[in-house]
């Protein structure tokens, strides 16, 4: 009897103390899910981090700095919609497209968008997508936005590639006076041929025993060295244009082409002969083709430059374009067979205002390697003495933008 | 057209440039052959006609200053007209220097081409004319017998019969002799017009002593 009392009162301490441990893990539940809130909470509005979670695109979480990036009073819940509507309508593609990138592929996906506000200023928004949830648990897969005002970040960030594009634009206009002598070879070939072509016309004509076929011959001359003038013309104006640096698909043969010819009267006038070895199975760069046309031109000066002093047949720029298989990159080189540089000096070439001439200012290869910077590349120089100098630089692949994300200048996948 | 047989090489590397040039050397009565650069022209040779080289100044490999020098070097050449596009004050010197006719730059008038190609086949002719009198005045010279050439020599020099007859050692009659056969041979009348023919075939300045004539 003693026995059963006791063991019934323990039986009943013990649901009771079982209770009691039930309801405090249940309060620290609750207290450590506060704190997460309250960390969370903390950590938004510290850092004025907006966050989105949507299930088909519906807002199914959200936190009052999201509110505040879109301006809208912090208790509203704001939605796809309204983050879509606000964003200028160049970046609205991008982000159904990183939406789109983020659920098929899980991919961690960023983006730096414009946000469109009334009356004020656009600002600059910086996203990132990704998809949360949905690996096996009961949890719907959800998309996750968090969202920053990056505008200083970008302003910086403009103001450096106006800077770049300006040095640049610079350069490309000191350069105009080395190939001064070049053009005029260029416009007087087809200019000469033009008037000497009119003249023996008029003269045809004056005698109307001649033939009309001549004649017809003749004009059909002027037609095409004018149209060479006129080619001449394009290719200068492109690249004294003040343009944005546009990054497009580029044929490094056609890169290469165009500066030849461009440049064709200065290499007769110096006496330099170019080999060119671009293998047919190159593939297309992303590259701006002005700025790139720019560096090469450059190279090619120097090396006629460093050549000055060679006997004629011995004055010779090679070159090559690479790309090894599974290469994120092109490789180029341009090499002369100059008197090569100093290996102290071969990092220093690059520095601005260093140079080895009488007459440049020094900028040139400091330039170039800034272009190839802002294309992601690399650029470096090697040299065997008093056998050459060779200039390479890297520019990656071109590669086929996925999901329509046309507009991705500033998408990096992570 | 003064000298309408006269021969044009034009010498330029671009093809629409050497149609265009020939076109209107040819219109204007001119015989044109046209190469594409230094080596090929070189190769070539030149005809026995007026003629002068109208010479692209940039042409690539040998450039045309390179092509004034070898034709020098290959000996009496036609004038040359120099045509380039770029107007460089080393190069023109140099070339003018070396000789050349006239310097012209891209793109050129007719005008100012005709005019210069005109001067040049002047120049031409008047130099073959020369060439060719000084030819003949050597070839008489040449068969003129050793005492004939002494007598030549002392005659030019504006000697009086007698003293030439005591310097060589002979009568004055012989001299008179020796002197008449001279005229003769080098056909002409006057003493003035030997002297004139000695200047251009370059007799030596008087000298006491006689020695051989010409080069």
């Amino acid at each position: 009897m003693g026995l059963s009392v006791v063991s019934l009162a323990v039986l009943v301490f013990g649901g009771a103390l079982w209770l009691w441990r039930d309801a405090l893990r249940e309060r620290d539940r609750k207290q450590s899910l506060e704190e997460a809130a309250s960390r969370l909470a903390f950590v938004g509005s510290a850092a004025g981090l907006g966050l989105l979670e949507l299930e088909s695109s519906r807002t199914v979480w959200t936190n009052p700095q999201f509110a505040t990036l879109l301006d809208l009073a912090p208790a509203t819940d704001p939605t796809l919609q309204q983050l879509l509507d606000g964003l200028s309508a160049d970046d609205q593609p991008a982000v159904h497209g990183a939406l789109s990138l983020a659920r098929h592929s899980r991919e961690r996906i960023q983006l730096d968008v414009r946000f469109v506000q009334k009356e004020r200023e656009p600002r600059w928004l910086g996203l990132v997508v990704a998809m949360r949830g949905g690996s096996g648990n009961h949890d719907k897969p959800r998309i996750a936005i968090a969202a920053l005002d990056v505008t200083e970040r970008k302003h910086a960030e403009i103001e450096l590639q106006r800077q770049r594009q300006q040095l640049a634009h610079l350069g490309r206009v000191s350069m105009l006076g080395e190939l001064s002598g070049s053009l005029a070879h260029e416009l007087n070939q087809p200019l000469t041929s033009i008037l000497s072509n009119a003249e023996a016309g008029q003269h045809f004509l004056d005698e109307r025993s001649r033939d009309l076929g001549e004649v017809r011959d003749i004009l059909q001359d002027i037609i095409s060295d004018d149209r060479r003038a006129g080619e001449v013309i394009r290719r200068l104006r492109a690249l004294l244009t003040r343009g944005e640096t546009q990054f497009q698909c580029v044929e490094v043969r056609q890169l290469v082409s165009d500066v030849l010819t461009l440049e064709h009267g200065e290499l007769v006038a110096r006496n330099v002969q170019v080999r060119a070895r671009i293998p047919d199975s190159l593939p297309p760069v992303r590259a701006d083709r002005v700025e790139v046309q720019q560096v090469l031109l450059n190279l090619f000066l120097n090396a006629c430059d460093a050549m000055a002093g060679n006997e004629p047949e011995s004055r010779l720029i090679e070159v090559q374009a690479t790309h090894g298989a599974g290469d994120t990159h092109v490789h180029l080189s341009v090499a002369d067979r100059g008197r090569g540089i100093s290996p102290e000096s071969l990092e220093r070439v690059f520095d601005p205002f260093f140079t080895t001439k009488r007459e440049g200012l020094g900028v040139g290869l400091a330039i170039s390697r800034t272009i190839i910077a802002a294309h992601a590349g690399r650029m470096w120089a090697t040299s065997i003495p008093d056998r050459g100098a060779a200039f390479h630089f890297t520019l990656p692949v071109f590669q086929e933008e996925r999901h329509g994300l046309s507009h991705s200048e500033g998408i990096h996948r992570g | 057209m003064d000298y309408p047989t006269a021969k044009v090489y034009i010498v330029d590397d671009e093809a629409s440039v050497r149609r265009s040039l020939g076109r209107l050397l040819g219109v204007a009565g001119y015989d044109v052959e046209s190469f594409d650069g230094a080596d090929s022209f070189l190769r070539a040779g030149h005809a026995e006609v007026p003629g002068c080289v109208l010479l692209d100044l940039a042409l690539p490999g040998r450039g045309g200053l390179d092509v004034q020098q070898a034709l020098l070097a290959a000996g009496p050449c036609p004038p040359i007209v120099f045509l380039s596009a770029q107007c460089d004050v080393y190069s023109t010197v140099h070339a003018m220097k070396a000789g050349a006719v006239d310097f012209l730059t891209k793109p050129v008038e007719a005008r100012r081409l005709l005019g210069a190609i005109a001067n040049a086949i002047r120049l031409d002719s008047a130099a073959r004319a020369e060439r060719h009198s000084q030819l003949q005045i050597r070839t008489r010279i040449a068969s003129l017998t050793r005492r004939e050439t002494e007598v030549f020599e002392h005659v030019v020099q504006g000697r009086l019969n007698k003293q030439i007859a005591a310097e060589l050692g002979t009568v004055e009659k012989t001299v008179k002799v020796h002197r008449a056969r001279v005229m003769q041979k080098m056909h002409v009348r006057t003493l003035a017009e030997l002297v004139y023919l000695a200047i251009l075939a370059g007799v030596t300045p008087p000298h006491r002593t006689s020695r051989s004539l010409g080069h």
